[in-house]
């Protein structure tokens, strides 16, 4: 019989990644880790950046059409080479992705990561059901 | 004017819980338990209702964990040791409560529990696969399947090759103990997102549900709302939850299973007798558990429990069946006149028949004895047999859904359980990367490979996240990550470096022997989701 040690999970993996899933029509979820490489990348970068400061850029659009054409963005300060965020949209039904990015003072923005899209479900409107 | 449809569907599933490290393991339990109040009884019933000639419909979807679990020969042999153990403690609280209020009860549990362990040696021969088999063959019930370790599906949405294993797993394993393809899936907390239609078409799955609010929130909203099942973009077809049924049900306020002369579920002789009267039945390390002996009636909301009265109870039970039908059939007369052939989908967990709700089981039979009562309005039907002859289906694509809290996916992502996520992923990843650099091989290291597999799919069970959601056994759920994630992450590191510790491949095949014919090569991408050839 085997005694198998008690198994640790490492904090990250070396990667680069950003992944968004949706929790619900209202809220996203975002995890990211930065590599080893691309974390010399940024200091080099925010070296060359006055007072830049790291964020999580979430675009987002309508999936109706009429709206398609008219994309916005909103950040959230973030920080860690390895974090998570809950992120509110403000309307459901909504095509979004999000960059994890450094923000200079000027506003210019720095893309770091990109995450996969997704798709936040529509919201109920009434509906009969016939039932007493 | 055609009558109305009712599809009663129950999902029965536990999570793969099996410890032959151990002598005894506390959380196998949780399988015998719903095997000797749930599924046994249930299974009971439906036969009892063919040897009557009762002409009823059903479906259910058991889980592929809870079928190998069924089927798995040590859990069969630590069952009869559970019934053995249950037996003699309520030979000893027969003796105990003699001369007391609770003694009718006493008896009741000692001949039930007796009953149970004659069903399934004289009459199933401890093999309930083939009892649902037989029970599927008189085509009264139709069998569906689930995803194969119930992850919850929305949450992988991100790697189609994750989705597809679950899905073909579960098919093809399916096929194997039954010996014709489930049709339709169950999907884990009917966890659905756009584009899954596309795989479970790719496995030959033609149908499913989802929570009512996955079709009626669609821009535009079906014409006949959840009382059709609608046909996704690509030819699946899901069929809606009708919440309001079975709120009627199992809502824990309002519901039947609420109402205050049925069995109390939490008072239990194994939190209130003495530990050395409740010994062996309690394992060694004396952890307090249930034992099925609860003498209580849920009463209202007071700590004052009154004794349970079995003769009230079972007049409630023809009670709320008769509501419960005389609800469906106004519902479906006023439906049958808006539209043609509705259906409604009264859909829970089987596990509430019986275990969370002990009169679920009798209820369930007075329904189904009922139903030519009121046959004017109200036909049963299983999904199978309603899709034989349906009007045409409204193309929808249903959003983003679930059965769980708040109708999404919270229950599964929040702050206790988001940390699960990166490293599922991740381990997710590996295994594709690992499929792609071994498209051919054989021998130890496709063991190897294919116990990877085994864990990952292990880890990605959602009963882990659901567990430590509700703050219930949260040690074990983690723990279960952990070992899952563990092992699979060794493994990869020894495939990896072609550095395979044989003894320890063979404990882990020994250890979580889940799925002995899968093949690893389902995580590649140029595979196709064709039914497996073994």
């Amino acid at each position: 019989m085997f005694k198998e040690k008690e198994y640790e999970l490492p904090a990250g993996y070396g990667d680069d990644r950003l992944i968004l899933m949706v929790r619900d029509p209202y809220f996203l979820h975002a995890y990211w880790e930065i590599g080893e490489k691309k974390r010399l990348e940024i200091k080099e970068q925010q070296g060359n950046l006055i007072k830049a400061h790291r964020v999580l850029r979430v675009h987002h659009y309508s999936s109706s059409r009429e709206e398609e054409l008219s994309p916005a963005h909103f950040d959230i300060e973030v920080s860690g080479d390895i974090g998570s965020q809950y992120i509110q949209l403000e309307r459901p039904d909504s095509i979004c992705y999000v960059e994890l990015g450094l923000v200079a003072e000027e506003g210019n923005f720095f893309t770091i990561l990109k995450s996969n899209y997704v798709h936040t479900p529509p919201v109920p409107v009434g509906t009969s059901t016939g039932r007493k | 004017m055609q009558p109305g449809h009712l599809a009663f569907i129950l999902h029965a599933h536990m999570p793969f819980v099996r410890h032959p490290e151990y002598d005894d393991f506390l959380e196998e339990r949780w399988l015998f338990e719903v095997i000797t109040e749930s599924y046994i009884p249930l299974l009971h019933t439906l036969d009892s209702l063919v040897e009557d000639k009762i002409d009823f419909r059903l479906t259910i979807s058991l889980s592929p964990t809870v079928i190998t679990m069924l089927d798995d020969p040590l859990l069969k042999k630590r069952y009869l040791e559970y019934l053995s153990k249950l037996l003699k403690l309520a030979d000893r609280e027969v003796e105990r409560t003699r001369d007391t209020e609770f003694y009718p009860l006493s008896l009741m549990y000692q001949q039930k529990f007796a009953e149970i362990q004659k069903i399934y040696l004289e009459k199933y021969h401890a093999d309930l696969i083939a009892a649902f088999r037989r029970l599927r063959d008189s085509g009264k019930l139709e069998l569906l399947t689930c995803s194969a370790t119930h992850a919850y599906l929305p949450l992988l949405e991100m790697y189609p090759s994750a989705i597809k294993a679950q899905i073909i797993i579960a098919r093809d394993y399916h096929l194997k103990m039954f010996g014709q393809p489930a049709e339709g899936i169950w999907l884990p907390e009917c966890g659905y997102y756009p584009g899954l239609d596309k795989i479970l078409r790719q496995a030959n799955i033609k149908y499913f549900i989802v929570e009512a609010h996955g079709i009626v929130n669609t821009i535009p909203p079906p014409k006949n709302g959840p009382y059709a099942p609608v046909r996704c973009p690509e030819s699946v077809i899901a069929f809606a939850r009708d919440s309001q049924s079975c709120c009627q049900v199992w809502s824990a306020t309002t519901g039947y299973s609420s109402d205050t002369d049925y069995r109390e579920f939490y008072r239990d002789i194994g939190f209130d007798l003495d530990r050395k009267f409740l010994y062996p039945f309690l394992q060694k390390d004396g952890i307090r558990t249930a034992t099925g002996f609860k003498y209580y009636r849920i009463t209202g909301k007071t700590e004052g429990k009154q004794i349970y009265q079995p003769s009230v109870a079972l007049q409630k039970v023809k009670m709320h069946a008769q509501d419960f039908l005389k609800c469906c059939s106004q519902q479906l007369q006023y439906l049958a006149s808006q539209m043609e052939k509705p259906i409604v989908v009264v859909a829970f967990d089987a596990e509430l028949l019986g275990h969370w709700w002990f009169e679920g089981p009798q209820w369930l039979n007075h329904i189904l004895r009922e139903v030519p009562n009121f046959s004017e309005s109200l036909k049963l039907t299983h999904l199978k047999e309603y899709l034989e002859n349906c009007p045409a289906l409204e193309l929808v694509q249903p959003s983003l859904s679930s059965w769980g809290y708040k109708g999404y996916s919270e229950t599964w992502l929040n702050p206790r359980n988001d940390w699960i996520y990166p490293h599922l992923h991740k381990a997710t990843e590996r295994i594709i990367e690992l499929a792609q650099i071994y498209p051919v091989t054989h021998g130890v290291r496709k063991r190897a490979l294919n116990q990877a597999v085994r864990e990952l799919l292990l880890a990605q069970s959602s009963d882990w996240a659901f567990i430590i959601h509700n703050q219930t056994a949260v040690g074990y759920a983690r723990k279960r990550i952990m070992d899952h994630l563990g092992r699979f992450n060794q493994l990869y590191q020894q495939i990896r470096t072609n550095c395979l510790d044989v003894p320890w491949l063979e404990y882990l095949e020994y250890q979580d022997n889940i799925f002995p014919d899968l093949d690893y090569r389902v995580y590649a991408d140029h595979k196709s989701a064709e039914p497996n050839e073994n």
